[in-house]
């Protein structure tokens, strides 16, 4: 064959490539087959990094480790308010109290200061198993068939469920009480230990004694070794191994396999909430065996990527920065969806009441750190459910004549559906209470941060930012949670009205807030003492966020409003930390999500011995008033019921009028979900609850290929231009060649 | 030349000594340990008590650069946060990521060849097209093609990369849907994942590329043996080709080889919108996450990377130029 030959040939191969190449093009980021199984696409914002039980804190982190890890309870799919039922335990436990004296309190609720301590007794079902794991993996003699494993051995797999032989066994109360040890232990820095060591009896002692054993040992190991000391390399080669089981702690008893016993040292009904979360799953000693070894060290199997749990799903494939797999746990014990639902719900929720759970086999979470690409792909169909982001908000939702939010008509065409639910989240602009301008609680400050309070019009702050996504606050408490008055019995006094035609809350007139400026000796925002403008600042550590920068603008013309001049004192967060530890500040943004559905949970941002100067608590605005005290102290243990909502009307009341921060809102959030996933009931509490969603893969399938047919016009347009585009140059090839 | 390779690396030692303490001195000059325990425990959670503890399980307990706690002037020095974590580096040990625990050398290795399936191509297609395009521009010097083509270069080094990214996931992911937005995948299904990201690094790379090549091409033109070789009657395109091309590769060798073993640390846009798991995207991440470990592990990489970057230009010049040579 001659040189033309071969690139001629050459010339039909490429463009045959090129041709093939183009119609096997596809915009289907799945490989075939993939969305035609009941399998949900979800997208993962962030990677997640710690999804050990005792690590694991952030929200995203929650979202999959919830599904792999039982905690004794759980909360009602569709019941609102948040109802706790049952998970592994067999029943909700009562609590049975004790005095001083050690002798037990018959009352129901008696008074928190009567109670010495608490004893909440859990009996687990006796069905519920683990998934198949090699750490329960056995020899012909019942002994572990995979301890001292040396690190050739095992490097070809991929991961824990790569090992040929697997085993599981019955969750038991030892595998609670081994979890809530580990809380305690320094080396795991759980994010609640803190908390916990307040209320769970002999917990601050067992971190105590596991410092003590860690720091004996680490100290023989640094004389051992002298210079070449590295703490983190030589526990990496070599753990500290200590048998949690055999250290003292009072503060959680085995009775038997399948019982065990919390103790508290006060009284704290709270600690239920806290046991739905996952740092209250089991963790079996097996795992925790199987994972020290160096061999899985040096391979990274360990609780932070591989949790093991008895879930509905596990751990199939985990690589954070591309995608995780759950997939359904064949060992998951009989659960079925609720046949009890809200009143408002629609009666279709109740469609698959009381048929087994899971209906989704398998739950795909997929990284997507941009907002853009993600959205485009549930466009696509290749997400089923998508959050709305505020640059698309306007082309999906439309509001109606009564400010009801509709999906807009292309999106209903497309047999999107939107949902809407209050998270129960508020987010507040906070004084710092130690400040000689804006704290204090004499009446003057109090009618200074009423008026700014006012002037911060927060229905139009959610206009202007949240694209209306939320409701105008009133207080801390956001609705959801106990306590919360809903309508005109809501309404802050002292800086709102409620108009009842809009039914919103809406901020008093203007005038209302000068005359209180001028109460607080501010007439037209001049300070009477120095004639000069009242000056705050709020400091920011918003690295150019041009967003906040907005924010920050609109406020400053709201306060400007009152001629007080608002300045923007931006930072790195190091100073910005240190401004708030120390309390040097002013103003500063805030929010909080609840942890668990009760108002204690919300008011202790403003109880004084939380304060965050001078006690290192969450109470950030250094808020401090003994009467708010006394009563949060009362309100704190008691069950709910009329005599709490009535402290905590009186609580609201102190607040709203102290206002130790402007309430700005409560956010709503808006999710959309296709024609092909169905159950949904936004849960602001519980992650575990995918399993109750359900899929039509057939739908999904027909749906994506109908929406993603390859369009080539534009290829043809851009080759036609290119074509043409060469010809004036050939020309002058041509005659440049010519010398014409 | 053995002897100079070994010179040269005994001189990177303390190059990378000191982009080690300048790091260092930076990052705790506007963070303390404190900082990163808050990043790493949460805001919500974070107390004194807690703090301490994430300090003394992750080292971050001893003093930066001298420890008068301890007896020895050894231990002094050795039982430091810089000693700790600053040491191993030099025998390549990363440890662990501040954040998560897991390993920065394991993480590496898994997010080297993501980023290599991107920035490989991109940069072997980008610079065969530039060359051939800016000999093209080259060809045709002082014509309006020359113009047109040069207007073209100037405006696309304009447009930022973002604005290609994102016209690119529009236009072809969209509008045409011949590929995902986005996404990864391993083996052979990592394909159609790749071919919009290398797309779009081909195109914000080119403008910049063709501009330089043509200058370095319109300069070997103007030189004597390409007169020589016109007034032997050799054809434009021979001249070009066969002649000029071979010695305008000195200078494009050096912008090429010194940028060869930064293709491994990828590209931190496009692997952050495309969701590709590679190293711009972990150093993104590291970024975002204050986690002072990985941004360590990544800047001792990147200089190292550098000065080799830097030996193998000194060393591909005596190959490509017989007159160099090593002293």
């Amino acid at each position: 064959m001659g040189v033309d030959a071969w690139h001629r040939w050459l010339q039909s191969c490429a463009l045959f490539v090129i041709c093939a190449g183009l119609c096997m093009c596809t915009n289907d980021p799945y490989r075939k087959g993939e969305t035609q199984e009941p399998t949900v696409f979800k997208v993962l914002g962030t990677p997640t990094t710690r999804l050990d039980p005792t690590q694991a804190y952030y929200s995203h982190e929650g979202a999959i480790i919830d599904q792999i890890y039982e905690p004794p309870f759980t909360y009602h799919y569709l019941k609102r308010p948040y109802e706790l039922i049952p998970q592994t335990a067999e029943e909700i436990p009562q609590p049975v109290y004790f005095d001083n004296d050690g002798n037990r309190i018959e009352e129901e609720d008696p008074p928190a200061d009567q109670v010495a301590r608490v004893e909440y007794t859990i009996r687990l079902r006796k069905d519920i198993r683990y998934q198949d794991h090699p750490c329960f993996a056995k020899d012909d003699a019942g002994n572990p068939l995979y301890r001292n494993l040396e690190l050739k051995a095992i490097k070809a797999y991929e991961s824990p469920n790569d090992f040929p032989v697997k085993g599981s066994r019955n969750v038991t109360a030892h595998d609670y009480s081994l979890q809530i040890r580990r809380i305690a232990d320094p080396r795991n820095t759980c994010p609640i230990y803190s908390t916990m060591a307040r209320y769970i009896l002999g917990m601050e002692e067992l971190n105590q004694q596991i410092t003590n054993v860690l720091e004996v040992e680490r100290s023989r190991r640094k004389e051992e070794q002298g210079s070449a000391y590295n703490q983190l390399q030589d526990e990496k080669d070599n753990p500290i191994q200590i048998d949690l089981m055999a250290l003292e702690f009072p503060g959680c008893v085995v009775l038997d396999d399948y019982t065990y016993k919390i103790v508290l040292s006060r009284k704290y009904p709270q600690i239920l909430y806290w046991m739905c979360m996952h740092f209250f799953g089991p963790a079996p000693q097996e795992v925790l065996d199987f994972y020290n070894q160096s061999a899985m060290i040096e391979r990274q199997f360990n609780l932070m990527r591989w949790p093991i749990g008895s879930g509905p799903y596990y751990m199939d494939y985990y690589k954070p920065n591309e995608k995780i797999i759950l997939s359904a746990n064949p060992n998951f014990h009989e659960s079925y969806y609720p046949d009890e639902k809200d009143e408002d719900d629609d009666p279709i929720l109740l469609k698959d009441a009381g048929k087994r759970l899971p209906f989704i086999t398998k739950q795909v979470w997929i990284l997507e750190k941009e907002g853009m690409p993600a959205w485009n792909k549930f466009l696509q169909g290749y997400y089923d459910s998508s959050g709305i982001d505020s640059e698309v908000f306007d082309k999906v939702v439309v509001m109606s004549d009564s400010n009801d939010p509709n999906l807009s008509e292309e999106m209903q065409q497309q047999g999107i559906r939107l949902i809407t639910s209050i998270n129960t989240a508020f987010y507040y602009m906070k004084f710092n209470m130690l400040d000689d301008v804006v704290g204090g609680l004499d009446e003057k400050h109090c009618k200074l941060r009423q008026a700014l309070s006012i002037a911060y019009d927060a229905n139009e702050y959610l206009e202007i930012f949240y694209n209306g996504r939320g409701v105008s606050a009133q207080g801390p408490l956001p609705p959801g949670i106990f306590g919360y008055r809903k309508g005109e019995e809501g309404t802050n006094p002292y800086t709102s009205v409620w108009n009842s035609i809009t039914e919103k809350h809406e901020r008093k007139p203007l005038a209302e807030a000068r005359k209180l400026l001028e109460e607080a000796g501010y007439p037209g925002g001049i300070d009477t003492q120095t004639g000069k403008q009242l000056t705050l600042y709020w400091d920011t550590a918003s690295a150019g966020d041009t967003g906040f920068r907005a924010i920050v603008d609109w406020t400053r013309d709201r306060f400007a409003q009152l001629g007080v001049n608002l300045v923007q004192r931006d930072m790195d967060l190091s100073q910005f930390r240190k401004k708030q530890d120390e309390g040097t500040w002013q103003l500063g943004a805030s929010g909080w999500l609840a942890d668990y559905p009760d108002p204690e949970n919300f008011l202790f941002l403003f109880y004084g011995p939380n304060g965050k100067v001078k006690h290192d608590g969450s109470n950030a605005a250094n808020y401090e008033n003994p009467e708010f005290d006394e009563l949060f102290v009362k309100m704190e243990s008691m069950q709910n019921g009329p005599e709490r909502q009535a402290i905590i009307d009186q609580l609201m009341r102190i607040v709203q009028h102290d206002a130790p921060a402007i309430w700005q809102i409560y956010p709503i959030g808006y999710g959309l979900y296709h024609e092909w996933q169905t159950n949904n009931k936004p849960h602001h509490m519980s992650y575990n609850t995918i399993m109750c969603h359900r899929i039509d893969p057939e739908l999904r399938y027909q749906r994506q290929q109908e929406w993603n047919k390859p369009n080539y016009m534009p290829l043809l347009i851009l080759l036609a231009v290119i074509v043409i585009g060469t010809i004036p140059a050939t020309v002058l090839i041509y005659r440049r060649e010519r010398g014409l | 030349m053995i002897a100079y390779i070994i010179r040269r690396v005994a001189y990177a030692v303390p190059i990378l000594l000191g982009v080690n303490l300048l790091l260092f001195l930076l990052f705790f000059w506007v963070n303390s340990p404190d900082d990163l325990a808050k990043t790493a425990l949460g805001e919500k959670f974070s107390n004194k008590e807690q703090i301490e503890i994430w300090k003394q399980e992750h080292g971050y307990n001893l003093p930066l650069f001298f420890n008068a706690r301890e007896g020895s002037l050894k231990l002094m020095l050795t039982q430091t946060i810089f000693w700790q974590k600053s040491m191993p580096l030099f025998w390549f040990n990363f440890g662990k990521s501040d954040m998560d625990d897991s390993s920065i050398t394991g993480e590496i290795w898994k997010r080297i060849p993501p980023s290599l399936c991107i920035t490989a191509p991109t940069f072997f297609f980008s610079l065969a097209f530039t060359i051939f395009a800016a000999m093209i521009v080259a060809f045709y010097r002082g014509t309006y093609v020359d113009l047109w083509a040069l207007l073209l270069c100037v405006l696309m080094m304009s447009i930022s990369q973002l604005f290609y990214i994102i016209g690119g996931q529009f236009v072809i992911a969209k509008w045409m849907m011949l590929t995902p937005v986005s996404g990864w995948d391993t083996g052979i299904y990592s394909i159609k994942f790749l071919i919009l990201p290398i797309i779009v690094g081909l195109i914000s790379a080119i403008g910049g590329g063709i501009r330089y090549n043509r200058t370095i091409f319109l300069e070997e033109i103007g030189k004597d043996y390409v007169r020589t070789a016109r007034a032997k009657g050799l054809g434009e395109g021979t001249v070009l080709y066969k002649h000029a091309l071979k010695n305008a590769m000195l200078p494009i060798l050096t912008s090429v080889v010194v940028s060869i073993p930064f293709l491994i640390m990828g590209s931190l846009l496009i692997e952050n919108f495309f969701g590709i798991p590679g190293l711009g995207s972990y150093t993104i991440d590291a970024i975002t996450k204050q986690d002072f470990s990985v941004i360590r592990a990544m800047v001792f990489l990147g200089s190292v990377l550098y000065v080799s970057g830097l030996i193998m230009v000194d060393i591909s010049y005596t190959l490509v130029d017989p007159r160099i040579r090593f002293e």
